[in-house]
């Protein structure tokens, strides 16, 4: 939708929708990407001029601020306050350790917390439609499996980094306490299981 | 959870799946969370406050979805409990009551809350969604805090664009507009099966006929699916005010008309049975249907009126089509320019 229709009352209708979009047009969006762009490789460092690290045929304006390297405009990205070269940048965003470049974690507590309690809310799901409550034994019966998984997740990542705000170890605690339940729940009732086998009269 | 960590201070959002955002000292920080029940990973989005272009929202209707999804259970309980009381079975009404009560409450919840949105940041090289702003109440304030926060950054507005008149045609000239309306076939079609229905409906109940039922049932027919495809061929253009709302309302009156008519159809049988004292119990399509038409408007009682009132709403949205379908709008016109590009200064 061209901008000028947000210019008068900071609101307008989609022609193709017909929803009724409201937008708030900031200086940046007419300040042109073009007004300064990378030195182009017919700009070659003269004599005595420091060359780019990646591209020697491009004078090096910068310096990564990671590794240290002398690079052009075109091999250079500002984040936030810091210049780094490409291949830095793609290396900090993909390695944990950086918060200020980090890009994705996983989360292993709400992982190890869905494999303790996730087989019982598919239980509880299939119960309540009435219709395949029939199948909610065997998805319990996965936690044979499921809570051992949530125990060893949890312990091997105990220490690992959570999430990038800052929390507790409240879910892997709360994991680990579920799964050992239910494991205690199935050595308990395997043991019923022999002991009434064992003493038939046990019933009567 | 935490209000601030290292420069970050939070915006809105929690540790859940929709994520959070936090305001840093020269960026804004996107956590959104990926997963089923709870996020199993979190990626980080982090847009610079000088690179901003535009913040936006839209309403949504989601709002209206989840009342009618809350209001639907809650009426059809309420009227459980009220025919319970009226047959002084005190134990199921207080039980439906109590069932009620968490769908009411959630209801009040979703009405507290406000209305839905989808907010947007646009930089020149992505548009993103923020997933955390879902309520319009909660997401003004933090879209008015980042402005104050990209104006900061950005320095005030171009004086040029500040001073220039703004004076746009919004009908021609938006790039990628639908067609505007042309009238159609398919409308005119609708509308005149939907006056015939309508007629036939009112009048079903006077004229104990089984080919009056046929007739029923095939011109109910014929206008579902007419007012389908015309809903088809509307979306596709530029409608005058009032054609879409009369569409849907027009469907929505057939789809309650032909309930009301089978209801009528299940209350005949139930009837005729309660009659008979004892007798066979026969749910077989053609006594059903003959019942039906044989049902009379003193035997039906309310559900008469009912019958008659949808017969002529139905006849009045038929009369309304039949005019928006012969309505022509403007020709259309090519933009005359390209796209929009940001000017140069």
């Amino acid at each position: 939708m061209p901008e000028q229709l947000f210019r008068q009352n900071g609101s307008a209708s989609c022609s193709l929708c017909k929803k009724v979009v409201h937008a708030l047009i900031l200086p940046s969006f007419y300040k042109s990407p073009f007004l300064a762009p990378p030195s182009l490789p017919s700009d070659p460092p003269a004599q005595g001029e420091a060359s780019c690290f990646y591209n020697p045929t491009r004078r090096a304006t910068k310096c990564c601020d990671h590794c240290g390297v002398y690079i052009s405009d075109a091999w250079a990205a500002q984040w936030g306050s810091q210049t780094v070269c490409l291949k830095c940048l793609e290396e900090l965003r993909s390695k944990n350790g950086n918060t200020q470049f980090e890009a994705k974690r996983i989360l292993w507590d709400n992982v190890a917390l869905i494999f303790s309690v996730g087989p019982w809310l598919i239980a509880i799901a299939l119960f309540m439609t009435l219709i395949l409550y029939m199948f909610s034994p065997l998805v319990i019966m996965l936690t044979t499996l499921t809570a051992p998984t949530a125990i060893f997740i949890a312990l091997r990542y105990w220490n690992a980094p959570r999430s990038l705000v800052p929390r507790g170890r409240g879910r892997l605690v709360w994991a680990t306490v579920f799964a050992v339940l239910q494991l205690i729940g199935w050595v308990a009732l395997t043991v019923g299981f022999i002991y009434a086998v064992r003493n038939p009269g046990i019933f009567q | 959870m935490i209000k601030s960590f290292e420069n970050y201070t939070r915006l809105t959002g929690n540790h859940g799946r929709r994520g959070s955002l936090w305001k840093g000292e020269d960026h804004l920080l996107a956590v959104e969370g990926r997963g089923i029940i709870f996020p199993y990973s979190e990626h980080y989005r982090r847009v610079d406050y000088k690179n901003i272009q535009a913040i936006s929202y839209v309403l949504t209707k989601r709002y209206w979805l989840i009342l009618f999804a809350f209001l639907i259970p809650i009426l059809g309980l309420a009227g459980g409990a009220a025919i319970a009381v009226s047959a002084e079975n005190i134990p199921i009404a207080i039980t439906l009551g109590a069932i009620m009560l968490p769908f009411i409450a959630m209801l009040i919840l979703h009405m507290v809350m406000g209305r839905t949105c989808i907010c947007t940041l646009q930089t020149a090289v992505q548009s993103m969604r923020l997933i955390p702003l879902t309520r319009l109440k909660k997401s003004l304030p933090v879209l008015h805090e980042i402005e104050a926060l990209c104006l900061l950054h950005q320095g005030g507005m171009p004086k040029e664009i500040s001073d220039a008149e703004v004076s746009v045609d919004t009908a021609v000239h938006i790039p990628g507009g639908k067609p505007f309306w042309q009238g159609s076939r398919w409308v005119i079609a609708a509308g005149v099966t939907l006056v015939l229905w309508g007629a036939v409906m009112a009048g079903e109940l006077f004229v104990n006929e089984m080919w009056f039922l046929v007739l029923d049932m095939l011109l109910g027919a014929s206008a579902f699916i007419c007012s389908i495809v015309s809903l088809t061929k509307a979306v596709r253009h530029r409608t005058p005010e009032g054609l879409m709302p009369t569409l849907w309302g027009s469907l929505v009156i057939e789809v309650i008309g032909g309930l009301t008519l089978y209801i009528l159809m299940i209350v005949a049988q139930i009837l005729e049975t309660i009659a008979k004292k004892g007798g066979a119990n026969s749910f077989d399509t053609n006594s059903m249907y003959s019942r039906l038409a044989a049902l009379s408007f003193e035997q039906t009682k309310a559900g008469g009126w009912i019958i008659v009132g949808l017969g002529g709403a139905l006849v009045i949205l038929g009369l309304i089509l039949i005019s928006f379908g012969f309505r022509r709008g403007p020709m259309n016109t090519k933009p005359s320019s390209h796209p929009s590009v940001p000017p140069a200064l």
